[in-house]
């Protein structure tokens, strides 16, 4: 028994020496403890919140793909209000990995994989988002209600100073379930 | 139950399911972020852990993987990959309770996250008897086991 105790912990240290060394020479690495674990904890907590206000939003004083200049935190919306603001040209932000967008995805939404941008530097994020003016009106999303990374975008646009970011909730799934456009 | 013992049954079960593991780990082991997300979802770690969680499991399982190939420290390897299987059990049948086995959206491969969940439940089952037939019956005179007792 003490054998097969010594073996496990051998086995273990091995296992995270190894696994350490490899995270920390990778380029792709990453940080040993989760970043913004504040704002993830709270994010889960209201993911079941209601969405919020802006069901029937008044968009005749906004200006063509741009909102007013004040700078409030990411806001969930609902279906129909997604499709007003995509009538109005909104930029949508698919979050998905690439593969998932290749195979059908919102019209001309911007792929930004969430899992490639938050390990980026500050300065290869900002590349990824160059065609992205700051003052557009912007609608996160990803797959459908089962997934958090419409929410994990939208922060991380918010955080690089996108001062109007909008998270639909409901995904590419209620997308094509309300008939809506979508394209590969 | 002597059958057990027999030293190919117990060959073939290393191989098979050290196979497995390494195969397993391939994904994950340079893709932490990927997997780092798949972990959070599954929220049963503090997030302060899921990073280190989701560095080292990997590697956990390339090493006790091989080392069960080569039948290598057959008791320690066999006992972790029990364990860790017992933990992937636990965190299946919870997200199958979440309802998280439609979305691809957090996996690195979206195939393996949109696969049945019962047909993984079932193979990791199957998986688990098999590492526990080797920490119960595999030989223990084989050449790694004496030199570790001799130390």
């Amino acid at each position: 028994m003490k054998t097969t105790l010594k073996q496990t912990l051998i086995i273990i240290v091995i296992s995270a020496v190894l696994g350490i060394m490899v995270n920390f020479i990778n380029k792709d690495g990453i940080a040993l403890v989760m970043e913004n674990t504040e704002r993830y904890s709270r994010e889960i907590e209201n993911t079941n919140e209601q969405i919020n206000d802006n069901q029937n939003p008044d968009l005749s004083n906004l200006p063509e793909g741009q909102t007013n200049q004040e700078v409030k935190e990411p806001v969930k919306i609902s279906g129909d209000f997604a499709k007003q603001l995509f009538d109005r040209n909104a930029v949508f932000v698919d979050g998905r990995p690439s593969h998932e967008f290749a195979q059908g995805h919102i019209p001309n939404a911007i792929n930004i994989p969430y899992e490639e941008i938050r390990i980026k530097t500050p300065q290869e994020k900002e590349q990824m988002v160059k065609d992205i003016n700051k003052n557009s009106l912007i609608v996160t999303y990803c797959s459908g209600e089962k997934c958090d990374i419409s929410i994990d975008v939208a922060y991380e646009l918010f955080d690089m100073g996108y001062k109007n970011v909008n998270i639909y909730l409901g995904g590419l799934e209620e997308w094509s379930a309300k008939g809506y456009p979508t394209t590969k | 139950m002597d059958f057990l013992r027999n030293k190919y049954l117990q060959l073939v079960l290393r191989v098979v399911i050290g196979g497995l593991f390494v195969y397993a780990s391939f994904d994950k082991l340079f893709n932490p972020a990927g997997f780092a997300e798949i972990v959070r979802s599954y929220h049963m770690l503090p997030l302060s852990l899921v990073n280190i969680f989701a560095i080292v499991i990997p590697y956990v399982e390339l090493v006790a993987g091989a080392f069960l190939i080569f039948g290598f420290y057959k008791k320690g390897s066999s006992l972790i990959i029990s364990l860790l299987l017992i933990v992937f059990l636990i965190a299946l049948i919870q997200a199958k309770a979440l309802g998280l086995e439609n979305c691809g959206c957090f996996s690195i491969d979206s195939e393996g996250a949109k696969s049945d969940i019962n047909i993984r439940i079932l193979e990791d089952i199957f998986m688990l008897i098999g590492s526990l037939l080797i920490f119960f019956f595999s030989e223990p005179k084989s050449k790694d086991n004496l030199k570790t007792e001799g130390e």
